[in-house]
């Protein structure tokens, strides 16, 4: 999926004051490839993966997901949209605590309607690709910090999205539970040929990308093609 | 939120407390007023005078009095003789039994006047029921021979002494004045009586005490019967103790709830200050100091707020009590201090226990780490902390329902209710759990997410399903009681009960009587000879009458005040329709011996069985009889019932009096019951319709306190629920984002919240109505035993 992002801007209020983390961000993510967003505490990478993920609306600008506008769908419009074609990876792995991890998995493939006998035997490849076939029937506060952020790359993808939003996928884990974590992200989003952006501060995982963004006082520059 | 939810809940629950209490007094006073003492202790000799005063001194009675009631009857003759203007009237023998009292009070005499002729006459005076009076043309100043003695008639009782009991008409009385006894010598003519000491007291737990004092002084002592105003009132009383703490349940629920809210905020208090306790401790305040430092700001803030609990409680009390009793009754205030004080001094120990042990091991190298969790606790809680807090926990549940239920058997009856339905909720949630567990996930998606949430959450699904279960069983119990009371004491309207309830219709008057009846177009309803027995034997062994110590139970209690009574006896060949046989002998080849049914209740109680062999005693008459029938009999049929009665053709001859029951149509009872006095006077009546408006009155009353009970037992429960929802609210705030996230759509979001809510709702109404349903079966046999 080709991702354009045009003449964006938005603020927010923080007690009185308005402040303004994305002034006119300009970016175009080329299909297929592998992007990071980096940036300063601070700098607004969070906000602009809401609203590229659709949880907030921008108060200026249009983006654009192939030829489709983006920012012109209504709230239900997006989130069927989302719910097809974007996967999505938070910093804290948001699974739901009284499903198991092969309920989580699968949900999102009952909630759009593609659960079926082949859908549900992709999840069981992908929960073994995971090593946690011995782990399916475990309730979500059951499972470790890195087992629950495997699960949850795997239900970001498990709709086969044409693109893949990760905002700071490791951030709560230890070296080698973050290296495990990454490397399946990047493996999936390859298999399933799906756009990944990135949000990190993460320069090991910046660098595995093929592109590299900086947002920097509310704007958007290329550090790395 | 949860300052007020707790508050609420505190106010809430003292206030249902303090009110239960307030009404208990209420119906203990009610119960005052329709009898005369709060103990009368019986025995068949007289007492000595310096034995009465040891044991109003040892009771610390506010008032006693005395009586010695004729059992036997007086048989007066009116003799007309006129001597210088005064009427002699002879007793010898009549027609007209009269129940003859000799006491040393007067309250039952309208006027009380004092004869300046008595030393003149050096004849003991003697007070006589007006009506009688009437009968024999006796007026004050007349002269009345009773027995051997010549009696100064001092003055005239009201028409209707009997009133004060308001039952109805019972035979004519005279009253005679102890300070005569000597002179009168009525003692030594009169082979049967009983000398009644009266006790009387200013509040219902100097009763108890009293009466427990008494039981052990005299245990084992079969002539001396002791008997409370509660005893005499259990009818009336029972089943409105029975509602009390059935409402008292739900606020004793609440509290416990309050409870547990107090410990979460507790929780709360030192999560919010770890940052200065971190911040403390990196600057050299020791742990240890820093926990008792906190413990004194938890303790004096708490304990402040329990202050301001109480007052609210007061005036929220006293308010419900001056709209409902217009005026003010704080009863047993020593003891709910005593109990309330106790409570939480055990909850505040125990939290102030758990701050410093949690402050005092806190690892503040994880407290860095993951500063909000609550995981932080969990290495702080050693054994010992836990050992403490299980042993706070049940010495307060044992004291809540200690003061909540204070009679043994409504304890246990009580706590299986609750315990009842809590195993059902517990029971039933932990099958569905286990259920929705493994196969709720097959269903469409919109419903097994909010039945997988629910069941996965265990704690919270039972304390919604608990709080919105009872808030439905409390409800329906509102409906439930008052149909069941009504039904039990005013009857199916279709299936009209009667109206009064006839005894000591002497032998020779029971048919005029009846016929008299059917001239009025009414019918008696099973008459029923009446003959006094008492067991002597039971299997060849001498019958043991015995009175234990203080420590039996209100059941043993009552089983051994039949044992030391007589036995209630009647002849009848057939059984009534308020009566069941449930076990027989055929009816043959008992050889001598007398073949008698007994009511099972009364069996089961005495330890009597089918084939037992006893002897009874009937006016010194011995029988052997054997026991050949076991039967249930619905007392509040108002029948003439008994525990025991033997076949016709065995103990025809024997003396006795007669009992009959009889529906006079309502318009007609007061004419009826007057000129039904006027031809039969020695006949007493029982105005059962009476009994019922009584009833009904205090019904109204009860229903009345009950709303407002549960109006505050209501918000007691609705700020659990709310409770709930502000705890989970930031949880749900991001799985709804999620979800969101995830597809599901705003509208479908809220279509799972809504069928969460039926699915609890639904629950908790089927659960309710089960339960309710159940609780009234019990209730209803309970009342009906």
């Amino acid at each position: 999926m080709r991702v354009r992002i045009i003449n964006l801007k938005h603020s927010y209020k923080s007690g009185r004051q308005i402040i303004q983390p994305l002034k006119n961000i300009n970016l175009e993510l080329e299909p297929l490839q592998t992007h990071a967003l980096v940036g300063v505490s601070g700098a607004g990478k969070s906000t602009l993966f809401h609203i590229l993920s659709g949880i907030i609306h921008p108060e200026e600008g249009r983006i654009f997901y192939d030829d489709l506008e983006w920012t012109a769908l209504s709230p239900d419009e997006k989130n069927h949209y989302r719910s097809l074609h974007i996967g999505i990876v938070f910093q804290n792995h948001l699974l739901l605590p009284y499903l198991t991890a092969w309920e989580n998995l699968t949900l999102p493939l009952k909630i759009t309607g593609k659960w079926n006998a082949s859908s549900e035997q992709k999840a069981w490849d992908l929960l073994k690709e995971l090593q946690l076939q011995d782990r399916a029937h475990h309730l979500a506060s059951q499972l470790s910090g890195g087992e629950s952020q495997r699960v949850a790359i795997a239900r970001a993808v498990i709709t086969e999205p044409r693109l893949i939003l990760a905002d700071e996928p490791t951030g709560q884990l230890d070296e080698d539970s973050a290296e495990h974590t990454i490397t399946l992200l990047f493996n999936l989003s390859q298999r399933f040929k799906a756009t990944l952006f990135v949000i990190t501060h993460d320069f090991s995982i910046a660098n595995r990308c093929q592109t590299i963004w900086r947002l920097s006082k509310g704007i958007v520059y290329c550090e790395k093609s | 939120m949860i300052w007020v939810t707790t508050f609420l809940s505190q106010v809430v629950f003292l206030s249902t407390q303090f009110f239960r209490l307030s009404l208990e007094e209420q119906l203990y006073q009610k119960a005052q007023k329709n009898f005369r003492s709060d103990i009368t202790i019986s025995q068949r000799f007289l007492f000595s005078q310096l034995l009465i005063q040891e044991l109003a001194r040892e009771t610390n009675a506010t008032n006693w009095a005395e009586e010695i009631e004729f059992f036997s009857m007086i048989k007066v003759i009116k003799v007309k003789q006129n001597v210088e203007q005064l009427v002699l009237v002879k007793a010898v023998s009549s027609n007209y039994p009269i129940r003859g009292i000799i006491k040393n009070h007067n309250q039952e005499v309208v006027s009380f006047k004092k004869d300046k002729d008595k030393n003149k006459e050096n004849k003991p005076f003697i007070d006589i029921d007006s009506y009688l009076s009437d009968l024999l043309g006796v007026h004050p100043g007349d002269t009345l021979q009773l027995g051997n003695k010549t009696f100064f008639v001092r003055n005239l009782l009201p028409s209707d002494t009997s009133a004060t009991f308001r039952l109805g008409q019972l035979a004519p009385l005279v009253y005679i004045s102890i300070e005569d006894l000597p002179d009168t010598e009525l003692v030594s003519q009169f082979s049967t009586f009983n000398h009644n000491l009266q006790l009387t007291f200013s509040h219902f737990h100097q009763m108890e005490q009293a009466k427990k004092h008494l039981l052990n002084r005299f245990k084992k002592n079969p002539e001396i019967s002791i008997l409370d105003s509660q005893e005499y009132g259990e009818q009336w009383l029972r089943p409105a103790r029975w509602v009390l703490d059935f409402f008292s349940l739900f606020a004793f629920i609440g509290f416990i709830g309050s409870f547990f809210f107090l410990l979460y905020r507790h929780q709360l208090f030192i999560q919010d200050n770890l940052a200065q306790y971190f911040i403390l401790n990196i600057f050299g305040k020791p742990l240890s100091r820093l926990a008792q430092e906190e413990v004194f700001r938890f303790g004096l803030r708490e304990t402040l707020m329990l202050a301001v609990s109480l007052l609210s409680s007061g005036i929220l009390v006293g308010f419900i009590q001056s709209q409902v009793f217009n005026h003010f009754v704080f009863p047993r205030w020593q003891s709910i201090i005593f109990f309330v004080s106790l409570i939480f001094f055990i909850i505040w120990l125990t939290l102030f226990f758990e701050s410093y042990q949690i402050i005092r091991n806190l690892n503040l190298n994880q407290a860095l780490n993951a500063f909000q969790s609550s995981i932080l606790y969990r290495p702080a809680l050693g054994i010992r902390y836990h050992i403490v807090r299980w042993c706070s926990y049940v010495i307060l549940v044992s004291l809540l329902g200690a003061s909540l239920f204070p009679a043994k058997y409504l304890w246990v009856s009580l706590l299986a209710t609750i315990g009842g339905h809590t195993l059902l909720v517990v029971g039933c949630s932990w099958i569905l759990a286990h259920i929705i567990s493994k196969w709720g996930y097959q269903l469409p998606w919109s419903f097994s997410l909010p039945l997988l949430r629910i069941a996965r959450s265990l704690s919270s699904l039972l304390v919604k399903w608990s709080v919105l279960s009872f808030m439905v069983l409390q409800v329906l119990m509102v409906f439930h009681l008052r149909t069941i009371f009504h039904r039990e004491i005013v009857g199916d309207p279709n299936n009209a009960k009667p109206t009064v309830f006839l005894f000591d219709i002497p032998e020779e008057d029971k048919d005029s009587l009846l016929e008299w009846l059917e001239k009025r177009g009414v019918q008696a309803l099973v008459p029923s000879p009446f003959i006094r027995a008492r067991i002597i034997r039971h299997n060849g062994r001498p019958w043991e009458r015995e009175m234990n110590g203080v420590d039996v139970t209100r059941e043993q209690q009552t089983i051994q005040q039949i044992r030391s009574r007589g036995l209630n006896l009647t002849i009848r060949d057939q059984l009534t329709s308020s009566e069941t046989a449930t076990a027989q002998l055929p009816l043959n080849n008992f050889g001598s011996r007398l073949p008698i049914s007994l009511e099972k209740r009364f069996a089961e109680r005495m330890g009597l069985k089918l084939g037992d062999q006893l002897t009874i005693d009937i006016q010194n008459i011995e029988f052997d009889t054997i026991v050949y029938q076991l039967r249930t009999v619905r007392w509040n049929s108002f029948l003439p019932n008994f525990f025991a009665q033997v076949p016709s053709g065995f103990i025809d001859e024997v003396p006795k009096v007669w009992l009959a029951a009889a529906h006079i149509p309502k318009d007609q009872l007061t004419t009826i019951i007057k000129e039904l006095r006027q031809k039969f006077p020695g006949v007493s009546l029982v105005n059962l319709e009476q009994i019922r408006m009584e009833f009904d009155q205090l019904l109204e009353l009860l229903q009345f306190s009950f709303l407002l009970i549960s109006a505050a037992n209501l918000i007691a429960f609705l700020t659990v629920i709310v409770f709930v929802f502000v705890l989970t609210f930031s949880f749900r705030h991001s799985e709804w984002h999620l979800l969101n996230i995830l597809g599901i759509s705003r509208q479908m979001i809220n279509r799972l919240q809504i069928n969460e809510v039926l699915f609890f709702l639904a629950l908790a109404i089927l659960t309710a109505t089960t339960f309710s349903w159940l609780l009234r079966e019990i209730v209803q046999h309970l009342i009906h035993s």
